[in-house]
């Protein structure tokens, strides 16, 4: 990228928060924003409801001037409310800053794996999980136990289309069928079932041209009931990466 | 997420409704205030209650909106956003209130209890530049957002965002452009009141 473009130079401040001897303020501010945007956690965006008496009491205060309640209808002032939490998600789980990603741990049990930080992520991800059906068909041969509907995440590659996940049950051997379509990415997708509870959770193991994806027999998927789907750099550790392209919960 | 790539709307809307509220604040229109009241007074309380505690919160609050509807004069949309502006005051009256809950503290602390433990100004300054992006990114439509937080949480070109998204070339720029003013209008009405 070349420094001289001024568009290429105010995203490259937006992503180091380091100052530099020729930033214009603008520049400078700008890599305020990007700290403070990477910095960002749930408690950011989850606001405080605001007190019914308060207004009432700042009105008294603030004295001439200052009336007409909030939320008065017609002839009030047409002022935006607050971005509501639906609108402040943007009907999405709130951000899951990839830069914030907590260290990546060397490889723990083969199994079950331990990830305290996925909690709020995930209990985030209830928002967005569509509506899922329950129902036992026949397909392919196989008996379908449980379906999910997996919708995309803020932290996935744009692009990236809603999937439907089945557990089917094939000659005794149980396996996810997933079919993604997922733009490429600098690393590559792995499939999860993680537990209510944000403690474990099983690899499936890398994206699979054929979508199906066996689950070892003595997982329980009624508790590994969410299926994740993560963009995993190709760095050799094998424990998730923090970022999830998809996600939705088995029924 | 449905997009298409051809809309040709506007991606500044919900910063339009913004200015006017700002407008009609620093003429001290009726209304403004509890038109900046309800846009705002969330953000306010919330970051009152994460810097000096539920109970001081409310008040902090109410300080913070009367405070600036007495010196609507003083601000200038041109130096930065309402927004800003009003987590500015709240900063100073959050930092008052710590000064005196500190001299309190440090009476508690000779008598032998324990002191509370109260968010030193570098975190306060974080927890309000923190809400004021959050409340930034919010007014985003989802769209320009997403393509926003690639600018933030990503490390693709304009380029690759343009082709990741579908969208022109032109058209990611100007919206990652267009957001970074708008949020960085945000932390200039911080500043004004620095």
């Amino acid at each position: 990228m070349s420094p001289r473009d001024p568009d290429e130079a105010e995203l490259a401040a937006a992503r180091t928060s380091q100052p530099q001897p020729d930033d214009t303020p603008d520049i400078a501010l700008t890599r305020r924003v990007g700290a403070a945007a990477r910095a960002l956690s749930d408690d950011d965006l989850r606001l405080d409801d605001l007190p019914s008496a308060l207004w009432d009491r700042i009105e008294a205060a603030a004295g001439p001037g200052a009336t007409a309640a909030p939320g008065a209808g017609a002839g009030s002032m047409a002022a935006p409310a607050a971005p509501s939490q639906g609108e402040r998600t943007g009907g999405h789980a709130p951000v899951v800053p990839i830069g914030d990603a907590p260290a990546r741990r060397r490889p723990g049990p083969p199994v079950r794996r331990r990830t305290a930080w996925l909690a709020g992520a995930v209990a985030a991800a209830v928002l967005v999980l569509a509506g899922t059906v329950a129902l036992v068909s026949r397909d392919d041969g196989g008996t379908t136990l449980a379906q999910a509907q997996l919708e995309p995440l803020p932290s996935a590659v744009p692009g990236t289309e809603s999937a439907a996940a089945t557990v089917v049950e094939r000659d005794g051997v149980r396996e996810l069928d997933l079919s993604l379509d997922v733009p490429a990415t600098a690393g590559f997708y792995e499939v999860w079932l993680i537990d209510e509870d944000i403690e474990g959770m099983v690899s499936l193991g890398p994206a699979r041209a054929d979508g199906r994806y066996q689950i070892p027999p003595d997982v329980d998927v009624g508790a590994f009931p969410v299926v994740d789907v993560s963009i995993e750099p190709p760095d050799g550790v094998p424990t998730h990466s923090g970022v999830s392209a998809l996600r939705g919960t088995l029924t | 997420m449905g997009r298409d790539p051809n809309q040709t709307e506007p991606d500044d809307e919900p910063s339009i409704a913004d200015i006017q509220l700002e407008r009609a604040f620093a003429k001290g229109a009726d209304d403004a205030l509890a038109a900046a009241y309800r846009r705002y007074a969330r953000m306010v309380l919330t970051f009152a209650r994460r810097t000096v505690g539920p109970e001081a919160a409310e008040e902090v609050t109410q300080d913070v909106f009367v405070a600036a509807w007495r010196s609507r004069d003083n601000f200038d949309p041109d130096r930065g956003s309402l927004g800003g502006w009003l987590t500015g005051i709240a900063r100073h009256k959050v930092t008052d209130a710590l000064r005196r809950s500190q001299r309190v503290d440090a009476r508690v602390e000779r008598a032998g209890a324990y002191a509370d433990r109260s968010p030193r100004a570098p975190e306060v300054d974080q927890v309000a530049e923190r809400l004021l992006v959050a409340d930034g990114l919010a007014t985003l439509r989802p769209d320009v957002r997403e393509v926003v937080e690639m600018a933030f949480y990503s490390d693709l070109t304009h380029e690759q965002i343009a082709e990741a998204t579908g969208r022109p070339l032109g058209t990611v720029k100007s919206q990652i452009r267009r957001s970074l003013g708008t949020l960085r209008r945000h932390l200039e009405g911080l500043d004004v009141t620095a």
